[in-house]
């Protein structure tokens, strides 16, 4: 299916979870994940569904010294 | 429970070479618990802050904290306080390594140097014992050489060494003061004051290791650090790849300050000097400072141009020697850290201000004949490290540079003010303000200028509210979650403003930031709760603790305001308002109105009068200051 993730489209296999995507882009879990404007809570990253067509932002809060 | 320790008090006239000891109570030390508190305390009491910041009417005082020297991952840093060079407000700064630990460890909380010795000298710690110790055959020597002398001359090799290097010496308004030629108390100048006294170096023999109040709890808290590093990716990744992690990133976001802020990435490049690349590429080894399982410290070598002895560079180096000068490459910014290291120079400030000339050329300024016949467009590399050596030695076009970039500015004239990218004269730190708002907000008001590390960063706050992130920073009440990391409301400024007030505990504490703090760090506040516990029987609350770095905070804004600083020099550059005109951030700008209806907010959240920008009455009384206001009876 298709998913525009911060701003680019992307094809994912079906049933794909917002654990996987995150994985699959090296992302750790310590990013804020909005799905069509929605925060998800960190607790349902790894079981939360995907749809075909979700808008999915994701942000790395950044960080330096 | 503990009582309080009393806090042991190391005092050095250099003028008259007389040392003695004093011992500060546990009662008011409780007040002033160690670090930038008990520094900025003593300087108050030490010195009129109209004083010339060069003059022997400054003091230099290093202080670590009742914690320091505890067998736990960022217990071992070292604060330096007086007043800055630079700026000609508060100087503060702190550095990490095994100086502090042993500092701690010989016994002393803090070491007091006032007055300027005839000659050079140093000061050399043994337990109880200190002495001064000729110098002169280690004047003007860099970092790497003056530890090997000073250590062949003493004879033994279990010493640590904090000292200045030329860049001191010679009175560099930016100079630091190194410890195992890789630890920087490196902001705010206070290398210059430790130059101005003649004081080269302060060497320590090691001392015995303590043991915590309450040794089993104590363990269990200090190696859950296995578990918490598994858990903590944000920390574990800060291990593999140093500060410098995200550099990338903040390109990609458009936020990363580019040819002395006028851009907020590099086209092309970016990748060249992230930590990623550094890990893969020129990176020997990870360095610790005392009993710290994270190793974030670079070490890195290049074979006939970098050598392993100086470490390597953090994302603030990579930065200022890299996007703010337009420069990609590795090597040079890695010599560029090499040869602030050696010569004891900051190397935030010192990029900053070389980004600040290569503007000045740009904009036809300053020609080739102000440069010493060198091509300063952003981009020229090499002219980077001839520079650092110039200004180190002050030689040519160096010695305008070794001012900074303001002072630089005001004697280039009128138009180069507004291209010295500073607050109140300290060189910005690479975290933008226009997409840190509430860092930005911190760096217009925290009075030592510019800081990164003096409050919380606003990207924490877009996390979900189960994050660990979230969640601790709710202990010290902050509940509001964004959806991006723009925005600047009221409660913003009320996070910048606890934020800023639990970084300060931690600089008073004597902590690492990437190891204790209110989000993303190893252990949070209960956690600090139950260090100050185990650790020393002190039975301490959140709190007494933000009451600390509220105190700490108002005693240096008081400082402030007693050299002449007024709510005036709480602005950022004017370039910060004007929004890119390409790249990822194109369009993105800080809004002027809205920056300073939150000053005006924090001004009033923090108890400061908010036509003078100076605490009342009211706050320094509600902080056991009142002994500032008999000190001065005008303040009000």
């Amino acid at each position: 299916m298709e998913l525009k993730v911060n701003h680019k489209l992307i094809s994912v296999p079906a049933d794909y979870t917002l654990g996987l995507l995150l994985k699959s882009m090296d992302f750790s879990k310590s990013v804020a994940v909005f799905i069509n404007s929605q925060q998800i809570l960190m607790r349902d990253y790894d079981h939360y569904k995907l749809n075909e067509k979700d808008s999915v932002t994701i942000i790395k809060p950044l960080a330096g010294g | 429970m503990n009582i309080f320790p009393d806090a042991k008090i190391l005092e050095v006239n250099l003028s008259t070479s007389i040392i003695t000891t004093r011992l500060l109570s546990g009662e008011i030390y409780r007040l002033y618990p160690g670090g930038s508190a008990l520094g900025v305390y003593l300087l108050l009491q030490e010195m009129e802050p109209e004083n010339d910041a060069l003059s022997p009417a400054n003091t230099l005082i290093f202080t670590v904290s009742p914690l320091t020297g505890l067998p736990i991952s960022g217990s071992s840093r070292l604060n330096i306080t007086a007043k800055g060079p630079l700026t000609g407000a508060i100087g503060d700064s702190q550095s990490g390594g095994f100086f502090p630990a042993h500092l701690k460890l010989n016994g002393w909380d803090a070491v007091v140097f006032r007055g300027r010795a005839e000659r050079p000298v140093y000061l050399y710690i043994n337990g109880d014992e200190a002495v001064l110790r000729d110098a002169q055959n280690v004047w003007g020597k860099v970092t790497g050489e003056a530890e090997a002398i000073i250590r062949t001359e003493i004879g033994v090799n279990d010493l640590e060494i904090a000292q200045i290097g030329p860049g001191g010496e010679n009175l560099v308004k930016y100079a630091c003061i190194i410890n195992q030629c890789t630890r920087a108390n490196g902001r705010t100048g206070m290398g210059a004051v430790m130059g101005s006294k003649n004081l080269k170096a302060v060497v320590l023999k090691k001392g015995k290791p303590t043991k915590a109040y309450d040794v089993d709890k104590f363990k269990e808290l200090a190696t859950s650090v296995k578990t918490r590093l598994v858990e903590n990716e944000a920390v574990a990744g800060l291990g593999k790849y140093g500060t410098d992690g995200d550099l990338e990133g903040f390109n990609n976001e458009g936020f990363l300050a580019t040819n002395n802020w006028t851009a907020g990435h590099l086209v092309e490049g970016a990748n060249n000097i992230t930590g990623t690349t550094m890990y893969e590429t020129i990176l020997k080894n990870r360095d610790t400072c005392f009993a710290c399982a994270v190793r974030c410290k670079r070490v890195v070598e290049i074979p006939g141009v970098v050598d392993p002895l100086y470490g390597g560079p953090e994302y603030e180096t990579c930065a200022a020697f890299g996007s703010y000068c337009g420069v990609t490459d590795l090597e040079t910014v890695a010599l560029c850290n090499q040869l602030c290291n050696m010569y004891g120079l900051d190397t935030i400030s010192c990029g900053a201000t070389i980004a600040f000339a290569m503007e000045c050329y740009e904009k036809g300024l300053i020609t080739r004949e102000d440069t010493d016949g060198l091509e300063l467009n952003f981009g020229n590399h090499r002219a980077l490290p001839i520079l650092v050596e110039k200004i180190a030695k002050r030689e040519g076009f160096g010695r305008l540079l070794a001012e900074g970039s303001l002072r630089a500015a005001l004697q280039i004239g009128q138009d180069a003010i507004e291209l010295s990218i500073s607050v109140k004269g300290l060189e910005l730190p690479a975290h933008m303000p226009q997409f840190k708002p509430a860092v930005g907000l911190i760096y217009a008001v925290n009075s030592f200028g510019a800081d990164h590390q003096s409050s919380e960063h606003d990207g924490f706050l877009v996390l979900p509210p189960d994050s660990r992130e979230r969640q601790r920073l709710a202990q010290i009440g902050i509940w509001k979650g964004y959806d991006n990391s723009y925005e600047l409301d009221a409660e913003k400024v009320r996070f910048a403003l606890a934020s800023q007030k639990y970084f300060s505990i931690l600089d008073s504490l004597c902590l690492c930031q990437f190891v204790w703090g209110p989000s993303w760090e190893l252990y949070g506040p209960t956690d600090l709760i139950d260090l100050c516990k185990y650790g020393l029987g002190w039975d301490t609350s959140l709190y007494e603790l933000m009451l600390v770095g509220e105190r700490r905070i108002n005693m240096m804004r008081y400082f402030n305001a007693k050299a002449g600083f007024t709510k005036e020099d709480d602005q950022l550059p004017k370039r910060l308002f004007e929004a890119f005109n390409d790249g990822p951030s194109k369009g993105v700008q800080l809004d002027k109105a809205a920056f300073e209806k939150a000053k005006e907010r924090y001004y009033e959240l923090a108890g400061w009068d908010t036509k003078t920008g100076s605490p009342t009455e009211a706050t320094l009384i509600g902080l056991s200051l009142d002994w500032l206001l008999e000190k001065d009876l005008t303040w009000s």
